[in-house]
């Protein structure tokens, strides 16, 4: 079912109707059953994945909220080794969570990414000589399986830290780990924000259904206007990257950065818009990270929920762990105070962002791009004071417009290198096309933007479609309420705005139905 | 505005734009299922579904039909024309592509049920026992719902809301459209068939040439479903046959032409049973494998004969002499002479020599004979009379355009050895230097002469340019019997430096940016111009036009085709000319070996002889 | 608590702690704030703080951070 397919506009109207047709205890399995009825249209074998999944995080959940009873039993009791107490329970609570989170990931290890690292297993192999040869096993992936993965890891780790208490009721849990407009494209949701809201048995609110259409509609406008017509261009660009001069490919890299922005964007948008026809309002997940003025606010503003996962469930544990304390105190030993302080905080900015990357593929450009933004950010902390000195010399203050857009730009260009990275197959590819855009630059006339399959009607249609995201992102930046400002206007204007809206929606509805253009019908004449 | 206000807006805005996309379709109406209210253009509907638009445009137009063909793509090949003078009825030919027995049935149900039938010609190959029932899920063949029994409603509203890009691709057509069919536009709406007017000016004659362009095409896949159909088929056979008797509409059933590669396919075992089935259900006409069946020429490609072997068909049936056909062509198969007849085609399947069937005639072309041969275009009398000389050594008989048209159309025969020898332009010379020189060989020849500067002894025109002196009428009439008259135009050969005015013709092309309406009318014009002027002085109208400068378009052709001259010819030196029985493409824009006064005597053997 | 404002001043000294109530939900904290200041905590009070404390509730004012150095002591 593709989301922007007339079947899946459909099965939300019909879920939406049969949500608020029930009473209010019994809507909460509605959501299951439409979350099951949408997964199971995808795939059976998948979802068989997410049950296994389901099954044994919330065995695993059971099993700390047990060892978290039993620990208060004790101390009940126990009244002279307190801290013992508290000791062997973290211990064996430890235990059970490291087992399921290990299985979990292991999951998704075995999904995502085990074909690829075995085939580098054996091409390392093969460099010393010795044959290895794994037979690919091509699993389907299942549908948002790196979401799911994630958020009840971020859901286990809450009940062993005792932030949060087990669902005991596994359909309840179920639909927690199943529901199923995070699944098509995240965001990757928390426990403690979600789950109540699909319990609540939401009442009918026209606002909710109003803003959940407004935001769709966004969201399929930006992913069919944007993202699609620019797929087959950046497509282009870097599968066939040695017949492009450097400059073409620079401009790929941008356009990929629109085209992923519009489509990871566009795509949340729409599932945050299906989630809150139900009165479910998930994690918000971007906040327009290509106006943002450093690598470290960008990685703030994009894929936000993946990024305060890593800050919660790995940058900070990471960060404070005894071994990052005592490689710290190390270093403040021998190269100084500012150095010994930063080792943690840099170490495990690396470290996250390698996660970032794999999480992102498993090919080694994905690592390098986790670890371009690492780095960067790494760097940026370790020279704050040197560049703090500089802009006060300069009396560079953030009050200066241009030297906010220059921060800006110099923020996407970095951005741009990295989806070098990001979108190659690999890194040898990636490297190639960063060479040439080093070495090869030109020729760079206005033949360029037409040269890779993009007519200048697609840049007229892009550049419409663009200027309206740029002026409306632009408008958000500053804080302009958008739909307040819609809403204040004549009716007649808020008719017509929303009409051009649907009829673009229709037609992109259209754009994903059947056709067979009249040339293929009959050839012979 | 509040939420709720906003929620009925969002409501009424995508009924709106719903409305408005249904809108679009029913005005456009890609697939003529509602009328096509505007642009009435039944060619790009029936292209697009004809199981949709033919039935429609019937509902408006069966009045002028009282008989009609059912079948699948090979059925667009018999001519209606051909099945009205044969019957005196009005046919119309609803074919439709790609269509099963199941169809068949639908649409003989629906015809019979809703206008007066006399007649009914139901055509059937192999595949109607190989396919059956079809899905017609998508659009493009979806049977109309009067005919397959769906709900109406639903069937308005699924083409309603079709992708409105249909439409749009409808009305972007219409203004690549023109007079010729397109891909967009495949069918000559008032008789159903396809219009195969393009199609049909295909030079086929060389067979080298033809499998270079046309080999692809009569691949084969292997079948390994073989005929698991044949019962269905022959289920929905019996029922139309029911349905006819009941209404008292003569059925004619006709197995039609198969071609070699695709009988081959199938088990003897299996059509035997097919072809048995068939004759308990129905008497029919059996064209399946004939002597045609061995020649790619005659199809267009493995599943589909020309439209000439329909002509031959329906002459078989109806006794039409005047049509050739081979011998052996088809037969009446009953229930009671089915099994000696599949015996005897079974173990005697028909072959035929394309000797027997086909004449590689070389034509030369001269111009000027002249003593002092200073061009490439002239040669002197001496050479002229080497040439005829060493061709009646050779033992090779001159031929007339007559006499190669008799062959291909009406299965005349040509001497062992024929040559045709034409000159062009209508230079006094001929009379002058050839006349005497092909008498004295009992050789004849052709002068391609330009009609409007015949008898312009002087002047070009009515100029005061001096040109070669060319014969007149006069001399014409003297030389028949010897030397044959055709055109090489009218008027469309001039001689720019002396002509004055912008719209100046020197081949029988269109002039640039000149309507296709506009050139027809003229290409007519210098036609009927001809053939009035010829008539007059000569007492028959002409059969064959060579291409001033050798130039033609497939337009040019189609054109002159279709205004009934069955001989073109280039000046191209490309492949041989094979004249095919009853294919009349063998005789379109036929090679011409140009004769200068350095061609000796070896090299025109080796021309002649195909060397 | 004043030594708590003190370190607190010294550390981050563009903030404003005494006013603020809501460092991490606002945004005026950042992570390497946090983990910078988490180790100055831990030195100058002897006391661990672990990822599991790091909920914004801890650390929206001086008066929750003063809040987990005190139950931190104490156990």
């Amino acid at each position: 079912m593709s989301i922007n397919s007339a079947a899946f506009l459909l099965f939300l109207l019909v879920s939406a109707a049969a949500y608020y047709a029930v009473p209010k205890r019994w809507r909460y399995l509605v959501l299951l059953a439409a979350s099951g009825g949408f997964y199971l249209a995808y795939s059976l074998r998948a979802a068989c994945c997410l049950l296994f999944t389901i099954l044994f995080t919330y065995g695993a959940a059971q099993l700390l909220a047990a060892l978290h009873r039993r620990e208060r039993a004790e101390l009940d009791i126990e009244r002279e080794d307190r801290a013992g107490v508290k000791k062997r329970g973290k211990r064996r609570r430890r235990l059970v969570l490291t087992a399921a989170l290990v299985l979990n990931f292991a999951t998704l290890a075995l999904f995502k990414y085990l074909d690829s690292w075995m085939g580098t297993v054996g091409a390392f192999a093969g460099l010393f000589g010795v044959e290895l040869r794994f037979r690919p096993l091509n699993l389907l992936l299942p549908l948002g399986i790196s979401f799911y993965v994630f958020q009840t890891s971020g859901y286990l780790i809450d009940v062993y830290r005792g932030r949060t208490s087990a669902e005991k009721n596994l359909l309840k849990y179920a639909l927690f780990a199943a529901w199923f407009p995070q699944m098509i494209q995240g965001p990757i949701n928390r426990y403690d924000k979600l789950q109540p809201q699909l319990l609540a048995g939401n009442d009918f609110n026209a606002d909710n259904l109003k803003y959940g259409v407004q935001l769709m509609i966004w969201g399929m406008l930006k992913k069919v206007f944007l993202a699609d017509p620019l797929a087959g261009a950046v497509g282009e660009l870097y599968g066939n990257y040695g017949q492009y001069p450097g400059a073409a490919l620079f401009l790929g890299a941008a356009l990929y950065c629109v085209q992923l922005y519009c489509d990871f964007s566009g795509g949340t948008d729409l599932v945050r818009g299906a989630s809150q026809l139900f009165g479910v309002e998930m994690a918000e997940n971007f906040r327009r990270p290509y106006f943002a003025r450093s690598v470290d606010e960008f990685w703030r503003r994009w894929h936000i929920s993946l990024g305060e996962w890593m800050k919660d469930y790995l940058f900070y544990p990471l960060a404070l762990s005894g071994p990052m304390n005592r490689l710290g105190k190390r270093v403040k030993g021998s190269l100084g105070p500012h150095l010994g302080k930063l080792t943690g905080p840099c170490l495990s900015t690396l470290i996250v962002f390698l996660a970032v990357g794999i999480w992102q593929g498993p090919g080694f450009s994905n690592i390098a791009y986790g670890l371009w933004n690492g780095g960067l950010m790494s760097l940026a902390m370790l020279c704050a004071p040197l560049t703090g000195k500089v802009r006060e010399r300069l009396d560079l203050r953030d009050g200066k417009w241009w030297f906010r857009g220059f921060q800006t730009l110099r923020t996407l260009l970095l951005v741009i290198i990295g989806r070098y990275f990001s979108r190659a197959d690999s890194l040898r590819q990636a490297l190639g096309m960063l060479k040439r855009t080093v070495l090869h630059f030109g020729p760079a006339g206005p033949g360029l933007f037409t040269s890779f399959g993009l007519t200048g009607f697609d840049w007229l249609r892009l550049g419409i479609a663009g200027a309206v995201l740029l002026a409306v992102s632009v408008l958000q930046e500053r804080g302009t309420p958008i739909r307040k400002t819609l809403e204040r206007q004549r009716p007649a204007v808020q008719f017509g705005v929303l009409f051009i809206a649907v009829l673009l929606l229709v037609a992109c509805v259209y754009l994903n139905t059947d056709y067979t253009a009249i040339m293929y019908v009959y050839e012979n004449v | 505005m509040s939420s709720k206000k906003w929620l009925v807006m969002f409501a009424l805005t995508v009924a709106l734009a719903l409305a408005v996309c249904a809108g679009f379709n029913v005005l456009a109406d890609p697939f003529g299922v509602f009328g096509d209210p505007i642009l009435d253009w039944y060619g790009y509907n029936e292209t697009n579904n004809p199981r949709t638009a033919k039935l429609v445009w019937l509902e408006e137009h069966h009045g002028d039909f009282d008989s009609y063909i059912i079948g699948s793509s090979s059925a667009a090949s018999y001519s209606v024309e051909e099945l009205n003078e044969y019957l005196d009825a009005s046919f119309y030919n609803l074919f439709v592509y790609g269509c099963d027995t199941e169809d068949y049935r639908d649409f003989a149900a629906y015809l019979l049920d809703s206008y007066e039938v006399k007649y009914l010609v139901l055509n059937l190959g192999i595949n109607e026992a190989n396919t059956y029932d079809t899905g017609q899920d998508s659009l493009n063949d979806r049977m109309h719902a009067l005919a397959s029994g769906e709900s109406l409603p639903l069937f308005y509203l699924r083409y309603a809301f079709s992708n409105p890009r249909y439409a749009s691709d409808k009305i972007a057509a219409r203004f690549r459209d023109t007079d010729l069919p397109q891909v967009f536009d495949v069918f000559d709406v008032p008789t159903g068939c396809y219009d195969k007017r393009v199609r049909d000016v295909e030079k086929i004659g060389d067979p080298a040439v033809y499998e270079a362009a046309h080999g692809g095409d009569f691949w084969v896949s292997p079948d390994t479903a073989g005929l698991p159909y044949i019962d269905q088929c022959i289920q929905s056979v019996a029922e139309i046959r029911d349905m006819c008797a009941e209404k008292g509409t003569e059925l004619i059933v006709i197995a039609s032409p198969v071609y070699i590669g695709q009988w081959s396919v199938y088990g003897q075992e299996e059509l035997r049973r097919y072809k048995t089935a068939l004759a308990e259900v129905v008497d029919y006409w059996d064209f399946s494998l004939t002597p045609v069946s061995y020649d790619s020429r005659y199809f267009y490609d493995a599943t589909h004969f020309r439209n000439t072997v329909g002509s031959m068909v329906l002459a078989e049936i109806f006794g039409n002499s005047r049509i050739y056909r081979p011998e052996d062509f088809g037969a009446y198969v009953t229930a009671e002479n089915c099994a000696a007849y599949l015996d005897e085609l079974f173990t005697y399947p028909p072959a035929s020599d394309p000797d027997s069937y086909t004449a590689d005639v070389p034509i030369l072309l001269y111009h000027h004979i002249d003593r002092d041969a200073a061009s490439d275009t002239a040669v002197t009398p001496e050479t002229f009379e080497v040439h005829i000389r060493t061709l009646a050594e050779a033992g090779y008989t001159a031929v007339t355009f007559q006499e190669m048209i008799d062959y291909v159309h009406h299965g005349g025969t040509l001497p062992a050895k024929p040559v045709c020898i034409t000159l062009d332009d209508g230079y006094l010379s001929n009379y002058e230097h050839a006349l005497p020189v092909l008498e004295k060989y009992g050789m004849r020849a052709t002068v391609f002469a330009i009609g409007v500067s015949v008898g312009h002894k002087e002047f070009y025109k009515d100029t005061n340019n001096p040109i070669t002196p060319h014969f007149g009428w006069e001399e014409a009439r003297e030389m028949a019997g010897v030397i044959d008259l055709q055109s090489h135009t009218w008027d469309l050969h001039q001689w720019a430096p002396f002509e004055t005015g912008d719209r100046i013709r020197t081949s029988a092309l269109p002039l640039d940016g000149e309507s296709e309406a506009d050139y027809a009318a003229v290409l007519a014009a210098d036609l009927e111009r001809y053939e009035a002027e010829r008539l007059r002085e000569l007492g028959a109208g002409f059969c064959a036009l060579a291409y001033p400068g050798g130039y033609y378009s497939d337009l040019t052709e189609v054109l002159i085709h279709q205004a009934g001259i069955p001989v073109t010819l280039s000046i191209r030196t490309d492949s041989r000319n094979v004249l095919v029985r009853g294919l009349p493409q063998s005789l379109y824009a036929l090679c011409r070996w140009n004769m200068t006064e350095r061609t000796g005597a070896a090299e025109l053997l080796s021309i002649v002889n195909g060397e | 608590m004043d030594k708590l404002m003190r370190l607190l001043a010294e550390s981050c000294p563009a903030i404003d702690f005494a006013g603020e109530t809501a460092l991490i939900d606002n945004g005026i904290l950042d992570s390497l704030d946090i983990v910078m200041l988490v180790g100055e905590l831990n030195d100058a009070f002897s006391i661990t703080i672990t990822a599991e404390d790091l909920v914004p509730e801890n650390f929206n004012s001086a008066e929750a951070i003063w809040a987990l150095v005190q139950r931190l002591q104490a156990e």
